[in-house]
């Protein structure tokens, strides 16, 4: 799989970023100003277009080749949204795409840090650990934040991992009453096409989540709720047949790339 | 039916905003000078123009959200006019595009329009 490169820093983009969605819906307006609408579901796409600075020549290099490789708007690859959330069905834990041990019991609809009603509470009636996680289909050797809020009135661990391949990183968190956001950030030396993300509950634990979140960078932003689709767009093209870097000064390059996936 | 999101402020729309009023009226010359007009709609098309500043990613993304729900200008929803309070059920967003664009952290910035649906 071939997916759009992170910079040194671990990130895949740098600010500003600027996005557009687009639709497309057959119009037909008549002169007083009524419209009959007809919807193109398959006319729609996103679109992105990344400013870099400071770039040093590895990085430089790095999205060149890339660039080459792909041979300009000819081939496709996977573009992890610097935007978005890379999980799916961030609030929806009930839906298949998690994977869930059979004696994980999951009650959505409980509190958040949000003061709404968007959290999921996790019960293990079993005497072993309970895990539940989601396979994203994104580089096992890129660097990722999973962040998740957490709270427990019985003060509970919580474990969170991101795995892919044979390897594994965990870190366990003792919860409170009070919400906090759990970040486990980190980087495998893997090229595996996959990887997961998941969290485990210690036998007869009873824990509150809320706010599921997978960035391809090495800090958690604001959490973006997800519903059928996330931020990782596996068919993504360039949008031009040319990439201009311009040399800033010594080891220092600036450029601008567009992205474009039809959604 | 659905409802234009709001921010986290409980706010719709940021300063400055606007509302256009809109007729659709003919006007005829004659030769000779005189002029003949007549309507061709039955009232004024209303459109609010939306610039929203300093958003988050969650404000963002709950935008972001609306508009593929809506499915560009498709979609049909209920839009409350920040000036008057006055609530219109059948509005739609102007145009099948929508821009985010993020200058940094807590700097996300939008515009849209959203306008008022004539019964078919």
């Amino acid at each position: 799989m071939k997916c759009f490169p992170q910079l040194t820093t671990g990130a895949t983009a740098q600010f500003p970023i600027r996005k557009w969605l687009r639709s497309r819906t057959v119009v037909n307006e008549t002169s007083d100003s009524r419209q009959i609408k007809w919807e193109d579901a398959g006319g729609s796409s996103m679109e992105w277009e990344l400013g870099f600075e400071g770039l040093s020549d590895e990085e430089r290099d790095r999205l060149e080749q890339f660039f080459l490789e792909m041979e300009g708007r000819l081939g496709s690859f996977t573009f992890l949204d610097p935007t978005d959330n890379l999980l799916i069905w961030s609030e929806a834990l009930d839906q298949p795409v998690w994977e869930k041990d059979p004696l994980l019991g999951l009650t959505p609809g409980t509190g958040d840090p949000l003061g709404t009603t968007r959290g999921t509470t996790l019960h293990n009636e079993s005497g072993a650990t309970a895990r539940m996680q989601q396979t994203l289909s994104a580089p096992g050797g890129y660097v990722y934040a999973f962040s998740v809020y957490g709270r427990s009135e019985t003060g509970q661990g919580l474990t969170l991992f991101r795995a892919s391949g044979e390897q594994r990183d965990s870190k366990t968190y003792q919860l409170s009453e009070n919400w906090r956001r759990l970040v486990l950030t980190g980087k495998f030396d893997s090229t595996e096409d996959t990887v997961r993300f998941g969290v485990e509950v210690a036998p007869g634990g009873r824990v509150e989540l809320f706010g599921l979140q997978v960035e391809a960078q090495p800090a958690a932003s604001g959490y973006k709720r997800t519903l059928s689709r996330s931020g990782v767009h596996t068919a993504a093209r360039f949008q031009e047949d040319w990439l201009e870097m311009t040399a800033t000064g010594p080891g220092e390059h600036s450029g601008r790339i567009r992205i474009e996936t039809r959604a | 039916m659905t409802d234009f999101p709001r921010l986290k402020t409980g706010a719709v729309v940021q300063y400055p905003t606007g509302r256009r009023l809109s007729f659709s009226n003919q006007v005829i010359r004659f030769v000779k000078g005189d002029e003949q007009r007549y309507r061709d709609s039955e009232s004024p098309l209303r459109r609010w123009i939306i610039r929203l500043d300093l958003l988050d990613a969650s404000e963002l993304k709950s935008l972001e959200e609306f508009f593929q729900s809506q499915q560009g200008r498709q979609g049909s929803f209920t839009f409350t006019d920040p000036m008057d309070d006055r609530e219109y059920p059948d509005c739609s967003l102007e145009t099948d595009e929508f821009e985010l664009n993020q200058e940094g952290e807590m700097r996300g910035q939008v515009a849209l329009i959203v306008r008022e649906n004539r019964g078919q």
